[in-house]
This record gives structure tokens, sequence and C-alpha cells, in this order.
């Protein structure tokens, strides 16, 4: 009894000694106090604007008809696209592209009124620049919904038969198509990207916090931080114990603030309930904790984990398989992202927060964090134990 | 004043042979990156995503509609649903980004020419993958239409051509200037590593000064530099130079000649564009140590600037459409200039003019250095670690 006894209390002592690194090294201050609550807010503010709208075009109108200032109206009155500039030529247009004053040209030809009232096919012609996706995919999405738009009233002219209105549109589209996107409905940027940047800085944060504290651990060449614990069975474990538990409980705080208070905040979508975040975030922690401790042992200066933690942040956002579809990551590196907790976090909690899934939805990606949860800490506590001299 | 140049730069190198971090981050790393990023986005486009269908009606009608979602490349179908609720489930599951949802009736409705109504479902939570089956849902639709009225004409006697020119009077003529086929590793790759790279130059080039304070060699290091931090800092940079700017071309012929990435503007300014990234972004390092001469800060400071390059770069979420302030604060990411100088002019191959602010913006990060060198002088010389 009194042996369980001591061994809580060493495991207090590493705890109460860890925590006072969070105030007193200004590196783990740094990284575990002020980014957690700093760049969030920051890359809210990013992408608050959500969605692209109004990208410049040029439009060269050689047709100088009713039905080109129609398509031109309507353009510009789509939200996505403002007509800013009319050139004479294509050419001029062109230049304008290279000077970056606008990103498309919408090009009439000069025969669009003729052909359609002789009833010949014609075109529109569309430029875009395709240094930004985002931009073309506005500025084409926009031409095929305007001449989409006109194509069916130039069908319904034509048609001298039909009587009704509802002939008329019924002969022009036979089959009415619904698009709806059920989750993330504004299609915002936002709203896609800063649930993954949420659940990685806590992972980031957090291994930049373990590696700089136990850096500096190692440089001073002190492995006992606290002077009665000693080298005997069991020390890793109860060192592993310790600060795992200052982290923990520091990171509690900052779990909630991002998974519950920033996303409100910024008015992302968040449908989660408090118990399926809560076993998402339980977890995550735990493997995020024992994950950073694991590493811990690879970084003999301190300043050598900024280095690999920082690399990591996009290559990880990556392989959560959100920005780029999970079915289109190649088999290998799938498997390499089945080592970090960050993957099944970012999936999970998108998947609950977002899209409304409930835990027993996600239960693949929960069973995987606990299973990375133990099997770190295992390794953390054994290699700490074989470090001890 | 050269000798005293070559004496810091063999000390350097023997520093550079002793600490692996620095063959690690310089070499290793980049190359890790770069086989990353242009093998996870080898596809080009995301292909065979898996889609759902809840088909109520089933009917030759319908299933005919199944099959056309099925041959598009982007899209596999992946599962038959019994309900709508089961689809979105399964999307939920991640086993699905979308569904076709068609009503009982549907084909009756269309027979009676009562225009029923087809419903897809998809999920914007992924942002590539919702708009790539946004854009495969909007030719499906306009292709059913098309089949359906094409039968109705057809058999009222009209051709083909007749039947074309009817179904879509005006049609698109697109023109994807420089990268036709839409590939995303063209287009993300060619900053997400680049990206890697100023970030690894950044904090490397703190790096190696901090640790002459860490480990008290500053003094050492003056002195051999005959007192001059102009020789001092040379000597010191030159092998992290060489060799990054090596690997920064190496990256480029790799993307460039062997992925044939697109690269309108041809080899030159490839070669003046990596050069001035390199420098521009060793400078930026260099600069924020002058500000805070310590290891930790420095670093610390560097690493935080440059996993916000990615975002402020404006190469995914322009820019432009960043809250004015924002918009601004882009000027202070090298990695800002860097992007706006390629995709003009080595993506679309267009003239210097056009950026050449950019090209203003990234010289002078390379001189701003120049600025403090006096501080870091006072701090190679006094400074005492503390750990």
């Amino acid at each position: 009894m009194n042996i369980i006894y001591e061994k809580l209390c060493d495991v207090c002592a590493v705890w109460r000694d860890e925590m006072k690194t969070f105030v007193r090294d200004e590196g783990v201050f740094l990284f575990c106090l002020l980014m957690p609550a700093v760049y969030p807010l920051l890359y809210a503010w990013i992408y608050n604007n959500e969605v692209i709208r109004e990208v410049p075009v040029a439009v060269v109108d050689e047709s100088h008809s009713a039905l080109s200032r129609e398509f031109i109206q309507k353009a510009d009155a789509a939200p996505d696209v403002s007509v800013a500039y009319r050139a004479a030529s294509l050419d001029e247009a062109r230049r304008m592209v290279e000077r970056q004053e606008v990103r498309g040209i919408y090009y009439l030809p000069a025969e669009l009124a003729d052909a359609v009232y002789e009833g010949r096919r014609t075109f529109v012609s569309v430029y875009a620049d395709m240094a930004m996706t985002l931009q073309y995919k506005a500025i084409y999405m926009t031409a095929t919904s305007v001449v989409g738009q006109m194509n069916k009233d130039i069908r319904i002219s034509r048609m001298t038969k039909l009587t009704t209105q509802r002939d008329e549109d019924i002969s022009a589209a036979p089959l009415r198509f619904e698009e709806v996107p059920i989750f993330n409905p504004s299609g915002g940027y936002a709203g896609f990207i800063l649930p993954c940047v949420l659940m990685l800085v806590l992972q980031q944060t957090l291994m930049l916090g373990i590696g700089l504290s136990e850096g500096t651990r190692r440089e001073r060449r002190r492995m006992l931080t606290v002077a009665h614990l000693h080298p005997s069975h069991g020390y890793g474990l109860r060192l592993a114990l310790g600060k795992g538990l200052a982290y923990f409980m520091v990171y509690s705080v900052w779990a909630a603030y991002l998974s519950i208070v920033v996303p409100r905040l910024f008015g992302l979508v968040m449908i989660a309930q408090w118990r399926d975040l809560l076993a998402i975030m339980f977890p995550y922690l735990l493997a995020c904790i024992s994950f950073g401790l694991m590493l811990s042992w690879m970084v003999r200066y301190r300043e050598n984990v900024l280095l690999l933690v920082v690399f990591t942040s996009v290559p990880f956002l990556f392989l959560s398989g959100v920005s780029w579809p999970l079915s289109s990551i190649p088999v290998f590196w799938q498997k390499v992202g089945a080592l970090i907790p960050s993957t099944f976090a970012i999936r999970a909690y998108v998947r609950v927060g977002s899209m409304g899934a409930t835990a027993a939805d996600v239960m693949p990606e929960l069973r995987a964090l606990w299973i990375q949860a133990a099997a770190y800490f295992l390794v953390a506590s054994v290699v700490m134990w074989r470090t001890r001299k | 004043m050269l000798k005293r140049v070559v004496i810091i730069l063999k000390r350097e190198l023997r520093i550079l042979q002793r600490n692996p971090i620095y063959l690690v981050f310089m070499v290793v790393m980049p190359i890790v990156a770069v086989l990353f990023f242009t093998t996870i986005l080898s596809s080009g486009q995301p292909t065979e995503m898996p889609v759902g269908i809840v088909d109520e009606d089933y009917t030759p009608i319908t299933r005919r509609m199944a099959r056309l979602l099925d041959a598009f490349q982007t899209t596999r179908i992946a599962g038959q649903y019994a309900t709508v609720s089961e689809a979105r489930e399964a999307i939920q599951r991640n086993e699905i980004y979308a569904f076709l949802y068609v009503p009982k009736g549907t084909s009756a409705k269309l027979l009676a020419s009562r225009k029923p109504t087809i419903s897809f479902y998809y999920s914007m939570t992924s942002m590539t993958s919702g708009s790539l089956l946004f854009r495969d849902l909007k030719t499906i639709s306009s292709l059913a239409n098309a089949g359906l009225m094409q039968a109705t004409l057809r058999a009222r006697g009209a051709t083909d051509d007749q039947i074309m020119t009817y179904l879509q009077p005006i049609t698109i003529d697109l023109h994807q200037v420089a990268n036709p086929t839409l590939d995303y590793n063209a287009y993300l790759s060619t900053t997400l590593v680049p990206g890697v790279l100023t970030l690894f130059l950044f904090l490397l080039a703190a790096y190696s000064l901090g640790t002459e304070l860490k480990f008290e060699t500053g003094p050492n290091l003056l002195h051999m530099a005959g007192d001059n931090i102009w020789v001092a800092i040379t000597g010191k940079m030159l092998p992290l130079f060489i060799i990054s700017l090596a690997i920064f071309y190496s990256y480029e012929l790799y993307v460039y000649y062997i992925l044939g990435f697109p690269h309108l503007g041809g080899p030159w300014p490839l070669v003046w564009l990596g050069l001035l990234t390199v420098v521009a972004s060793l400078g930026f390092g260099i600069f924020m140590f002058g500000l805070m001469p310590q290891l930790r800060m420095s670093m610390s400071i560097c690493s935080l600037w440059a996993v916000l390059s990615f975002s402020m770069a404006g190469s995914i979420f322009p820019a432009a459409n960043m809250d004015a302030p924002l918009e601004a604060l882009t000027w202070l990411f090298p990695l800002r200039h860097y992007f706006m100088v390629y995709q003009a002019v080595v993506f679309n191959g267009y003239s210097v003019a056009n950026v050449w602010l950019h090209v203003v913006a990234l010289v002078a990060f390379a001189l701003l250095p120049l600025f403090v060198y006096p501080r870091i002088k006072k701090a190679l010389k006094y400074y005492v670690y503390v750990p």
C-alpha cells in the first residue's frame, strides 16, 4: 500500500515539475499556451471570406448584339465573376491577363448573334488563367451556367407549336436535377480547411512543447528532475505518467477551446454532441501526448524538434485525406498516415463536427486512436527507462 | 579577405559534418518532401471517387443514368442504398463522397412529361472531391436531358446535326491556358514544395547562427573572420546556400523536366527564380536572427512565419479574396512573392515586367540582413547562453 502511495507521489512530483515548465520555459510557453490560442484565430481570419467572389474577367465583344450584351450582363450579375474590362481585341485582353489585372477572358465572336438567328451552332470562348483553380472554377462555371440559361431560352423561342409555359419548360429540360450540398453547404473554404487545421494545431503544438521541454531536460544532462525519483523498476512509466498528466490537463482546456469555442466564434458548422466530441478528443490527446513523448528521444538539442515538427504540418494535413480524397492517396502514404494521430482525429472530427456523424460512425478511427495511445505510451515508457542514465 | 572567407567556410563544413541535423534538413528531408507531394498527387486529378446511388425507381431509364455516372473518370459507383438516410450514413462513415437519389415514379413521370426531379447529394467538407463531383453532376444532368430530348427529336425525324444545334445553340470553347489537363500535382506541388524548402532555409539560417551562441563559439568565429561580420556570415552561409540551391535546382529539374509540369516560361526563369528564392529565404532567416539574437526565439518566430506562408502565399485561396489588411500582410512572406513570380513568369510565360514588384520584394528580403549585421556581431561577441 505504502509503495503504491510513494509511486503516486513520484508521479505527482513529476507532474508538478512539468507544470512549472509551462510558465518558466519560454519555448514551451510560446508553443503550448500562446500558439493554441492565437493560431486558430489567425487561420479563421485568413479564410474568413470563405468563397471566391467577383473574380475579374475581361470581355471581348465582337458581336455587339443584344445576345452578347445579355451574356455580359448575366455574367457580371453572377456572384463569382465581375466583368472588369471590355477589351477591343483578344490581344488587348491577353495583355490584361498578363498584367494580372484580370484572371480570364470571355470572347464573344462576331458571328454569335447571326449564327443563333440563322440556326447554326456557334460558341463562346473562355480563356482562363490556370494558376489558381478556385478562380478558374469561378470563371468556367459562370460561363457554363450563363450559356446554359441562354440555350434554354433560345430553345424555347424556337418552339412554335408549344403553347403553355409549362410545355415550354418541360420540352426545354424534361428532367430536373437538384443539387444538394449536404455538409458544409455554403461550399466555403473555411468550413472545409479550418476543422482540419484546428485538430492539427493541437497535435503539432503538443509535439513542439513536449519536444522542447524534453530537449531542455536532456541538454541539462539532468534526467531526474525530481530528486527522490530513483531510476528503479517502473521509472519510465512514472515519468511518462507524470509528464503526460501535466500535458493532458493543459490540453484538455485547449481541446475544448479548439473543438467547441473556435468553431462557434467563426460560425462554422458544428453539430456534434458533447459526448461524441469527448469520445474523439480524449483518445486523441492521449495519443498525441504519447506520440510526443516517444519522439522526444530523437531530440538531442531542443531546437531540432522545431525543424522536424514544423515541416510535417502540411504533409500531415494531406495524409488526413480531407484536402485530397483518401481514395486517391497511394497506399504507401495511407500506411504512413495511419501512424499519425492527427490522421484519424481529423477524419473523425470532420465527420462528427460538420457531418453530424455519431461516435459509432467513426468507430474505426476511435479504435485507431486508442491503439496509438496505448502503443506509443508503452514505447515512450521503455525509451525513457532506457535513457535514464 | 577572401582567404578568411575560405577559412570560415572550412570551419562551417566541419560543423556540417559533425551535426547530422544539417544533412538531414538540407538534403534528406527536402527530397522526402518532393517525393511526398509529387507521389501523393501523382494522379493529377482525383479519379474513381466512390459515389453511391439510391434508386427507388429501378427502371431501365434510371439504370442507364447510374451507368452514365459510373462511366465518368472521376467517379465510381461504390454502393446501392435503399434509402437516403442509409446513403447519408455511408457518407458519414466516409464510404462514399456523394450520392444520386432517384425517387420512386421518376420514369413514369418522365414518360408522362411531368418533369420529375432527381437529386444529387454531395459533401463539401472535402473541397477537391466536392467541387469535382459537382462538375460531373452538371455534365450528367445536361447529358441526361440531352439524351431524352434527342430521343424525342429523332422520333420527329431530325438529323443529328439539327439535334445538336437545337440542344446547344451556343457551346463553350474552353481554353485552359498553360495547364490544359487541370493537373493538381502541377498546381499544388509547385507551391508546397518550395514552401517546405523555404521553411528549412529560414530555420537552418537561424539555427546555424544561433548554435554559435549556444556553444559560445561566437568570439572564436569573429576572431577567425578578422573581426569582420561580413566575412563571418558569408563564410557561414556559403555551404548552406550552395547545397540548398543545388537542391532547389534538382527539384525544378525533376518536376519540370522529368514529371513535365507546365512551364511556358522556359528554363531561364527557373534558374533566376530558384536563386532569388533561396537567397531571399536565407536573408529572412538571418534577419530574424538579427532581430532576436537568440537561437530559440528566432527559430520559433521563423517556424511560425514559415507555417503561415503556406496560407499567405495565396496559391490556393487567393490573396485578393482575403480581408484587405491580410492582403497587405502577404507582402511580408517570401513564399508569396515566389508564387506571384512563378505563376506569371514560369507557369504562364509572361514577361517579368508584369510582376517586377514581387521580384524587387524578393531582392529586398535577400538584402534585409544588412540592417542587422551590427546586432549579430554584438550578439556573437558578448552573448552568454542560458539553456
